[in-house]
């Protein structure tokens, strides 16, 4: 059976900064994720980092990524914020909440997410700031 | 064909965007070769850079007509 998943996926340079999730009623888990600048980058201190993202061939392919990886972990709303531009050390870079009835998809398709991301998505790293 | 150049491609090739002249399709060796051509720097990123085309990844069988979105994708490093 497959049930729609709402998805929002947002790239942008705007400040990520999520208010709690609140859930529906069918919901049994919320999972959320936040990767965050660390103060080191192959061991120098650094400031923080630069983003730059092919940003409409980006949104493409993590809604893919999403609607793929919801076949097999089955979630009712997965929604995603990355970061474009200077993103300062202990900022968040890019903010995960999927919503499922149980932990188990939402955890499975949030890990899922990120290993894809990793490899496939159009978005950089491109600079570090000091 | 408009040539999108992201990252680390950007810096080799001096440009963000270019349009290739021209009104035949191009294969995919034959477009990496005339990108090689006109940006020589490309070369070390030719075994790690995919392409896309109007937003989705090429390979080795994809043709690129004039008209297309061409982008070139080093190594990608988001989140």
């Amino acid at each position: 059976m497959n049930t729609r998943m709402d998805i929002v996926i947002h790239i942008g340079p705007e400040f990520i900064s999520p208010p709690p999730p609140t859930s529906g009623p069918a919901t049994g888990a919320v999972a959320t994720f936040l990767g965050t600048i660390r103060a080191s980058e192959n061991g120098a201190p650094i400031g923080g980092l630069h983003y730059e993202a092919y940003q409409p061939m980006a949104e493409t392919v993590m809604r893919e990524i999403v609607e793929k990886l919801g076949q097999s972990h089955p979630c009712q709303s997965v929604r995603v914020q990355h970061r474009t531009g200077p993103v300062r050390v202990g900022e968040a870079a890019i903010y995960i909440e999927v919503h499922a009835a149980h932990r188990a998809e939402a955890f499975a398709l949030l890990a899922g997410f990120m290993d894809r991301l990793k490899q496939d998505v159009p978005i950089w790293k491109t600079d570090v700031i000091s | 064909m408009t040539i999108l150049y992201f990252a680390h491609a950007r810096r080799l090739a001096g440009c963000s965007e270019e349009t290739l002249p021209g009104d035949v399709p191009l294969t995919f060796q034959q477009l990496w070769a005339t990108l090689l051509a006109r940006h020589p720097d490309l070369a070390s990123l030719r075994t790690s850079a995919r392409l896309a085309c109007n937003q989705r990844f090429a390979d080795a069988e994809t043709v690129f007509n004039p008209g297309d979105e061409v982008a070139v994708i080093p190594p990608v490093s988001g989140g």
